[in-house]
């Protein structure tokens, strides 16, 4: 047993900060005066933002009927809410740097995240859920204490991932065993950390316990099922390579029929392509 | 063991939550990439707004499926192309080392889930059929 997760993240060193795009755009919000046109003037500010953006509304992710041409028409389109999620979910990628390859192949690691995140997105909209760009967040970062455990105690991590291969079993176990917490404990205190909302923390600690999670259930079992899939059709891997045990419960939580899953496995092998494209373009090492 | 031939029990798609693809609670939906020219629909294609696409009974083109794409439809019913039609074609495919490689990966993808379970089936299903296709290696499929 190594520390707490609390342990890890409270050590400065090697934590990744919150994506300051995200702070100003927070800021803006909570500014009653602030109109659509200032939310666009700060993403206008980042211009690889912007570009993202633009790439990611105008993919198949929305498959708007016409070319969205602009960020200020991008914000009137997905909501201002709506698009400072898309911003922290495309920025976060270029906050972990330095990962050792040995330990994890960075771009198979981010299209685990990607896949998960529309696949969440599309259970969301199958769900007729609102804001469902904040399921596509928590998606994207369910995995995200497994790259603060690779960054900051990389010996551990490999010794986690040598067990979980020798044993043929989950890596979730081996970082129990290895760490004395896991990456979902590592990745909802990292979260908090950086103040993200409790139904996106308590959605990273419960993806694989969506049973525990008791303020947002639904958030946590849709990030649950949706790494199942991501996992299942074999999306990238953010380092095990069989997928998660199936939380029956979470399924039926859900209220979607089995026959969905058919439609929900296509949709994501249609939008994971496109997404990927707008997100990774331009990222070393991921 | 994996099953080949599965069948899904599959409902309306629902094209970004938007009621697109097929007016039908038959059996028989397939994904867009299975789908080819040449093949007959079972029921209509609808897309958003209940704005129909092509009618029950047409001959798909290769024009109805691009069509089909940019309108949000993934999947399509049609004669004779039940799931576990595709995963039967794709099967036949392979090689006795190719099936027994794909069930090896099936097995070791599977290996902390409970396979008897109605959902995980449903979703082995699923991915049999894409290691099938990958395993065939651009022999099966349009």
């Amino acid at each position: 047993m190594v520390r707490s997760a609390q342990a890890l993240v409270n050590d400065a060193t090697a934590t990744p900060s919150l994506p300051r795009i995200y702070q100003r755009l927070t800021a803006a919000l909570d500014n009653p005066r602030a109109s659509t046109g200032h939310i666009a003037d700060v993403i206008g500010d980042d211009s690889g933002l912007s570009a993202r953006l633009l790439r990611l509304v105008n993919s198949a992710f929305y498959s708007f009927p016409t070319k969205v041409e602009s960020i200020a028409h991008a914000v009137l389109l997905v909501g201002t809410e709506q698009i400072r999620d898309l911003a922290l979910a495309t920025s976060v990628i270029r906050t972990f740097k330095g990962i050792s390859a040995d330990l994890v192949d960075m771009e198979s690691f981010w299209l685990h995240s990607i896949a998960t995140g529309v696949t969440a997105r599309i259970l969301a909209t199958h769900r007729r859920e609102a804001n469902t760009e904040r399921f596509f967040v928590a998606g994207m970062l369910h995995d995200v204490g497994r790259l603060l455990m690779y960054a900051k105690l990389p010996g551990e991590a490999a010794e986690a991932l040598r067990q979980a291969r020798q044993h043929g079993g989950p890596l979730l176990a081996a970082e129990r065993e290895v760490f004395g917490f896991d990456h979902s404990a590592a990745g909802a205190l990292l979260l908090d950390a950086w103040g993200l909302p409790p139904g996106l923390v308590e959605a990273v600690r419960c993806h694989h316990a969506p049973q525990e999670a008791r303020r947002h259930p639904v958030d946590a079992a849709v990030v649950h099922v949706a790494d199942v899939i991501a996992t299942a059709l074999e999306l990238g891997s953010s380092g095990d390579d069989a997928v998660p045990r199936l939380c029956g419960p979470a399924w039926e939580r859900l209220g979607l029929p089995a026959s969905a899953l058919d439609a929900i496995a296509e949709q994501t092998e249609l939008q994971v392509g496109d997404v990927r494209g707008s997100i990774l373009a331009g990222v070393s090492g991921a | 063991m994996t099953c080949w031939g599965r069948a899904l029990v599959r409902r309306p798609l629902r094209g970004r939550g938007d009621g697109s693809g097929t007016k039908s609670d038959e059996m028989g939906l397939i994904g867009l990439t299975e789908v080819h020219a040449g093949m007959i629909l079972r029921a209509d294609v609808v897309a958003q707004g209940d704005r129909l696409l092509l009618g029950a009974g047409a001959e798909l083109s290769e024009g109805h499926l691009r069509i089909f794409s940019m309108w949000g439809v993934t999947a399509v019913d049609v004669e004779g192309g039940s799931a576990a039609d595709v995963t039967a074609k794709a099967a036949a495919e392979l090689s006795p080392a190719e099936r027994a490689a794909v069930e090896a990966r099936m097995d070791a993808l599977w290996r902390h889930n409970d396979r008897r379970d109605p959902i995980v089936a449903a979703l082995v299903g699923l991915t049999t059929l894409r290691a099938a296709r990958r395993a065939a290696g651009g022999r099966y499929g349009p």
